[in-house]
């Protein structure tokens, strides 16, 4: 339980996954009318995050 | 969560993972993301309390497939639209244990309802789309996924799954009048 406590806390405090993370999200925001749910950030330009 | 999203994003360019020209880009992914994890594991722990969890993963795979190509409604304040995504979920959920429609009924109602959205989505998002090329590739997305959606119905009719054939009418159902105010909200916003 010890280890996998570690574990998570170090992927969590490890910025890389967090920007991994931030760029999921924001290549699903590139490339939707929405973000499934109800509110919506403005969105900044994202053209390089587009698939078309 | 704009708060949050602003800090978890300084703390990534002070690292030195990325730059400062990205902020903008990062900051939205990471408020999205977060919202939508606290969104999603609100809505997970409630619908295994309530013995539904299966019929979630359906109705918020159907839920947020139709909605990234379709739109809808959006509310200003995240706390606003935490407490309307959640009372939409789980109503959708709720609903088919007092009424589930004979199944022919739910089938019939939910090809209106996609045919009712594949009308009003020009009104819906004239907006916000910004270019022709966005127009064009949104529209191939939500006709492949509305046909999905078509046949999906037609398949748990085949198959007499008269429950979940509800939950996906109960789903296009919400979705529907999720567009409907929003076409409402941006004509009292234009007047």
């Amino acid at each position: 339980m010890k280890n996998f406590k570690d574990f998570i806390s170090q992927k969590l405090r490890t910025p890389n996954t967090l920007a991994s993370i931030a760029l999921v999200f924001a290549v699903i925001g590139a490339n939707t009318k929405c973000c499934c749910i109800f509110h919506q950030p403005k969105k900044p330009n994202m053209k390089k995050l587009r698939k078309f | 969560m704009d708060r949050l999203a602003d800090k978890l994003t300084c703390y990534i360019i002070s690292q030195n993972i990325i730059s400062k020209d990205d902020y903008d880009v990062y900051k939205y992914g990471m408020q999205t993301g977060l919202e939508m994890i606290l969104c999603m594991a609100i809505c997970s722990i409630v619908t295994i309390y309530m013995k539904s969890f299966f019929e979630f993963l359906m109705v918020i795979s159907i839920f947020f497939s139709m909605r990234a190509f379709v739109g809808g409604i959006h509310l200003k304040h995240f706390i606003t639209c935490l407490t309307c995504s959640f009372i939409v979920i789980n109503s959708i959920l709720i609903l088919p244990k007092f009424y589930i429609p004979y199944k022919s009924d739910s089938l019939i109602f939910t090809w209106i309802c996609l045919l009712s959205i594949i009308l009003l989505t020009p009104e819906a998002i004239k907006n916000s789309v910004k270019d022709q090329e966005e127009w064009i590739y949104l529209d191939k997305q939500r006709k492949r996924i509305l046909i999905g959606i078509a046949i999906l119905g037609l398949v748990l009719w085949m198959f007499n799954l008269t429950k979940l054939l509800s939950l996906i009418f109960y789903t296009t159902m919400a979705v529907c009048i999720s567009m409907v105010l929003e076409i409402i909200k941006n004509r009292c916003l234009n007047n």
